[in-house]
């Protein structure tokens, strides 16, 4: 038995085997001895054994043992001659691989047909390393590292069969192989389809949600692990991004590296000039120094001198002049000179002379030295300005290095387009009726940690809106439309998710948490359909925020510049809610300054739509707006109002306030309790009229509201009702009852979703809940008394409870 | 077993060296075993500690362990007020890279008013995973002793009314005239304090 | 004249082992390295159409759907049992493997006796000789 065939073109029909080909299809007949053949005999004809002759078992083993060692021995020299022209050549040719994929392949039918199950095992990892190469799966360097490894042991297994005539060590070179692939990060179990194409990422992708969804079509159940959200973003291992923003950071980046030679540059030459400059100065202090000593010089030895009469006189005027300043000195030196000159010209000498001269010198040098001076000064000044353009420019650069980062960071909306209209797809309503969904704005970018963090999200609310087949009676015109409209201003994202028709409750409460984790918020409004549509407002990315630098009293703080809608003086305007921010903080009225100058008034944005109530702020100053990263503060030091501090660049605190919690907790608190230590604040302009308590009842059930009806009336209190959430909702904020009762099963919003969005009106903190529903377990009272009911009591209730009830909260 | 001391501190001085040699392979190995044993179980290694002025506390000045403290910030100080703090804080402050409160130490020990004031030095304290600004007047000098030789607070004489009962927790004692305090149990204490603040 | 197996596979001690166990049974077996050989030797004189052909998938230059399509163009071979044998088992395979003409599949690795047991049941039980 030889396999005479050549190794490289195994896979190739040579041109004999194509002769061989035709003559077979030639063929006609057999079973003639006459037949001829024009080929040659066979050069690898096997001469098998035909006969039955009954050979001992023995004797079968150890021939089948020759048979396969022989056999073995050849295919893992292919892998390992495969293997050595993989680590020779320059580049990676993937024909190698494949030739490692069928030899493994081989070798493991092979040893399994003998038993040499651990051989088999191995070169069995051989054909999936191989094949997960060809794939793109793995990386050809890793690739064949594992690969040699494998081979090692393949090699060693050989040895030992023929040696010991067993496979020894089996289990540690699996072992052994094991902690390899581990180490390399090989998953031999992992399925081998082929990815989905995505030319836009750059590094190696760990999960994508079109996989999900191209191999869901394909019916093969490929698992990919999700990515998880996680707070911190540096956690996970990989990120996908788009190739042409990094490429354009890489740019920008390097634009910025070149800045910096020509900086260090001109930072050189300020200093060259600066030292100029320095020497210039100490020279021109070195010649004032002479000054005194020069000009004093001068007189002594003239009056030494002097002996003539004649000079006698002007030596005496020259003694008098010395009490006096130096510069009639100067002036009386200069005279004796010019004196001395043209009186007489033979008692001219020469030390005069040279102190002339000195004189001159000095004069001179001084003249110089101030001119330099100046000329260094003016060069100090043009270097220093050549530095500001750089530095200017270095600016602008990091400024667009810092956005493309950001940008890298955004993704639009569009990749969550298909998940929603899957969900939507196989929502329960959809398969009842027909939806249409509609999306605008999905251009829109957020940062992709938002937008995967916020993908459950919408996709539960989406779920538990069209989780009901409840039809509208007769008033459904066409099909049911879902849309969904995204809107990007500045760093905030408002995405409007609408219906045409009445939804099922529970949508704000089930995504409440997860958005308040993006410091979103959730709520909802009536729209021109006739149906509901749900807002969410949330940041684009976590970069820097847009604040307003306040002062209250000594303190200085920071607002979000979103929740300020503009900005008033007190007199002029009338308030439905008012406070000084001072008494929402606690701090007491000593630092506050006087009432008589006028105070800004803040007058907060609704952060939920149909807000009619003004609520107004004041402050004492309004120092300026900035950009500021907010960071949260730790947990011990969070309160109420305060959603985190940023620091400025005197290393100073600013806490960072929101305006409308603030609002909300000094309602709740100031009924009965001092907030933050501080004075009570004044209560808000209250719209009751003495006498009549209303009372707003919420449940989609008519007999219930028909009977709590009759027992609210019949105790004298004035009653509202409401058939839904969003009746609810509009009689809140349109007729703001006194106490409120309420269901929890409701459509388009229910009970939870009321809760949460109460929480965003501050005018509606001082309304009295009371939840009254069939529910009775500590999970819903936990959840309800969490979102800030006050009372909670389950069907059914007698008359006496509830009255009972409502007189008490009504007495706090 | 000898009465040598721990082996780091002990210098290899002629006649200790002649002392190991002279014993015999197995009483060096049980020498060297007990040793060991008694590093690891003896509490009473001798600490750096820094003293420091904390005015309104009988005592006046107090000792901060060493390895319990990161920093000490001079003056000038710029404190935020944060609302809903006990009224023995300051505030908070920027420390590096994170926000810290400030609390006044003398004020926490006696659960006074905290002074505004100019001077004084902010002591960074840290327990695990918690960081607290510790303000006192002003800081001394650094002494080395051991917790032995601290004296118990029932001990000393009671000008310590000024402390009030939870703080008594915070003392382990007395040494050279000043309380010597666990910083562990001040900064636990501080904090649960200002978590059970917020929770109304 | 016993039945003759045609054993077409790449592995010398696949086809040592059927060709070991079948032919104690009583058949006559040729073995191939791969289609090209068989059909080389098909065009020799003295060779005989096969009553069975056991087929490996996996072979080089012709994989084992070609050779058994080939083998059926000719009509000598409308009686001849192929049997694929291969690693893969899917129902992707097994049908490819019909639609080639092939009758059986099996899979390796494999029982010896299940070789045996599934060539007598298409070939019988050759009488000992």
């Amino acid at each position: 038995m030889n396999d005479a065939l050549p190794p490289s073109d195994e896979n190739e029909l040579s041109a004999e085997d194509l002769e061989v080909l035709r003559a077979f299809d030639a063929m006609e007949n057999w079973n003639s001895s006459l037949s001829t053949s024009t080929l040659p005999p066979s050069p690898g004809a096997q001469e098998s054994s035909t006969h039955t002759k009954p050979l001992a078992l023995d004797d079968i083993v150890d021939e089948m043992m020759m048979v396969f060692v022989t056999e073995a021995d050849e295919d893992i020299s292919k892998m390992r001659r495969a293997l050595n022209q993989l680590e020779q050549e320059e580049q990676i040719n993937p024909a190698r691989f494949v030739a490692l994929q069928r030899a493994g392949h081989k070798l493991r039918g092979t040893a399994g047909a003998v038993d040499c199950h651990t051989i088999a095992t191995i070169a069995h990892h051989v054909e999936v390393i191989a094949e997960q190469v060809t794939l793109g799966l793995l990386f050809p360097l890793i690739g064949s590292n594992a690969l040699s490894q494998a081979v090692s042991a393949l090699e060693l297994l050989e040895k030992n069969l023929i040696t010991y005539g067993s496979e020894q060590e089996g289990e540690a070179l699996l072992a052994a192989l094991a902690t390899v692939y581990q180490t390399l990060n090989i998953d031999l179990q992992q399925p081998l389809a082929r990815p989905a194409e995505q030319t836009t990422s750059v590094t190696h992708p760990l999960e994508i949600e079109l996989v999900e969804e191209t191999s869901e079509e394909a019916g093969v159940s490929v698992h990919i692990p999700a990515r998880q959200f996680q707070d911190s973003p540096s956690s996970k291992p990989f990120i996908r991004i788009d190739s042409r923003r990094f490429e354009q950071l890489v740019k920008h980046s390097e634009h910025l590296a070149e800045l910096r030679a020509p900086l260090d540059n001109a930072q050189a030459q300020v200093e060259t000039a600066l030292q100029d400059l320095h020497t210039a100065q100490a020279r021109l202090q070195e010649l004032e120094s002479f000054l005194p000593t020069l000009l004093a010089s001068s007189i002594p030895p003239s009056y030494k001198r002097n002996g003539h009469t004649s000079s006698s006189l002007i030596a005496r005027i020259l003694n008098d002049a010395n009490q006096r300043s130096s510069s009639t000195l100067q002036r009386r030196i200069k005279a004796r000179t010019s004196l001395a000159r043209t009186s007489d010209p033979s008692t001219w000498d020469e030390l005069q002379m040279e102190r002339y001269t000195e004189k001159d010198t000095l004069i001179r040098s001084l003249r110089e030295a101030i001119a330099d001076v100046t000329v260094c000064a003016s060069r100090v000044r043009i270097a220093y300005g050549q530095l500001e353009l750089l530095l200017q420019d270095y600016i602008t650069q990091v400024a667009s290095v810092r956005s493309d980062t950001l940008l890298l960071r955004l993704a639009p909306l569009s990749t969550l387009v298909p998940r929603l209209q899957r969900a939507i797809k196989m929502s329960t309503l959809a398969q009842a009726q027909e939806v249409q969904f509609e999306v605008r704005g999905e251009t829109t970018e957020i940062d992709e940690e938002i937008l995967e963090a916020l993908a459950e999200p919408l996709l539960q609310l989406l779920r538990t809106c069209a989780s009901d087949t409840h039809t509208e009676d007769g008033d459904s015109q066409g099909p049911y439309r879902v849309w969904l409209h995204a809107q990007g201003l500045g760093n905030e994202i408002i995405i409007e998710i609408g219906f045409s028709m009445t939804v099922h409750g529970g949508a704000i409460n089930a995504i409440r948490d997860p958005v308040q984790r993006l410091n979103g918020t959730i709520f909802s409004q009536r729209n021109t359909a006739g149906g509901v549509s749900f807002y969410l407002r949330f940041p684009r990315s976590h970069s820097a925020a847009q604040c307003l630098l306040i002062r209250a009293g000594n303190q200085h703080l920071i607002v979000p510049a979103v929740q300020v809608q503009r900005i008033s003086e007190k007199q002029r305007e009338k308030f439905d809610i008012f406070y000084h921010l001072g008494e929402l903080l606690g701090f007491s009225a000593e630092d506050a300054t006087a009432d008589s100058r006028v105070q800004p008034v803040l007058i907060v944005a609704p952060g939920a739509g149909a807000s009619r109530t003004t609520i107004g702020i004041a402050v004492d100053e309004i120092i300026n707006e900035l950009e500021l990263i907010v960071r949260p503060l730790q947990p011990y030091l969070q309160r109420p109002g305060i959603v985190g501090a940023a620091v400025d660049g005197d290393e100073r605190v600013l806490l960072m306030l929101d305006l409308p919690e603030l609002v909300r907790y000094a309602t709740k608190a100031g009924a009965h309790r001092q907030m933050f230590g501080g004075k009570t604040p004044a209560p808000a302009a209250s719209d009751k009229q003495p006498g009549a308590v209303k009372i707003l009842i919420a449940d989609d059930s008519v007999y219930m509201r028909q009977s709590l009806l009759q027992t609210l009336q019949h105790a004298h209190y004035t009653v509202m009702e409401a058939r839904d959430g969003m009746e609810a909702l509009e009689q809140l904020l349109e007729n703001k009852p006194d106490a409120f009762l309420l269901d929890v099963e409701m459509p388009n919003l229910n009970g939870y979703d009321l809760l949460s969005i109460m929480q965003l009106y501050p005018e509606l903190a001082s309304v009295r809940i009371i939840m009254l529903t069939s529910r009775s377990s500590e999970k819903h009272k936990q959840r309800a008394r969490e979102l800030g009911a006050h009372a909670y009591l389950t069907k059914p209730c007698d008359p006496e409870t509830l009255l009972q009830t409502i007189r008490d909260q009504l007495a706090l | 077993m000898s009465e040598h001391p721990v082996l780091p501190s002990v210098l290899l001085s002629g006649s200790h060296a002649q002392f190991l040699e002279e014993l015999t392979d197995k009483e060096f190995w049980n020498y060297a075993t007990e040793l060991a044993y008694a590093v690891s179980a003896s509490p009473s290694r001798p600490e750096e500690y820094l003293e420091c002025n904390c005015e309104a506390i009988g005592h006046r000045r107090g000792w901060l362990a060493l390895v319990d403290l990161r920093e000490v910030v001079s003056p000038p100080h710029q404190f935020t007020r944060l609302p809903g703090s006990p009224t023995w804080m300051h505030g908070i402050m920027a420390w590096r890279d994170e926000i810290i409160p400030v609390v006044d130490l003398g004020a926490y020990l006696t659960n006074n008013i905290a002074q505004p004031r100019a001077d004084g030095m902010v002591l960074v304290a840290h327990y695990k995973d918690l960081i607290v600004g510790l303000f006192v007047g002003g800081v001394g000098s650094m002494t080395t002793f051991e917790l032995e030789h601290m004296v118990p607070l029932e001990h000393t004489p009671a000008n310590d009314a000024a402390l009030c009962t939870r703080t008594t927790k915070a003392i382990k004692g007395v040494y050279a005239d000043a309380l010597v305090l666990d910083i562990p149990v001040i900064l636990a204490d501080i904090v649960e304090h200002l978590r059970m603040t917020v929770s109304l | 004249m016993s039945k003759l197996i045609m054993v077409i596979d790449d592995s010398a001690t696949v086809r040592k082992i059927i060709e070991t166990c079948l032919g104690r049974e009583g058949f006559e077996v040729r073995g191939f390295p791969d289609g090209v050989e068989a059909m080389r030797w098909l065009t020799e004189p003295g060779s005989r159409i096969p009553d069975l052909v056991i087929l490996d998938i996996g072979l080089p230059k012709m994989d084992g759907y070609e050779v058994a399509r080939r083998l059926k163009t000719k009509p000598q071979f409308a009686n001849t049992v192929i049997i694929m044998l291969s690693r893969r088992d899917g129902v992707i395979d097994r049908l490819k493997g019909r639609l080639a003409g092939a009758k059986d599949y099996i899979t390796k690795p494999f029982k010896t006796q299940e070789i045996i047991n599934v060539i007598e049941s298409y070939l019988g039980i050759p009488a000992s000789g």
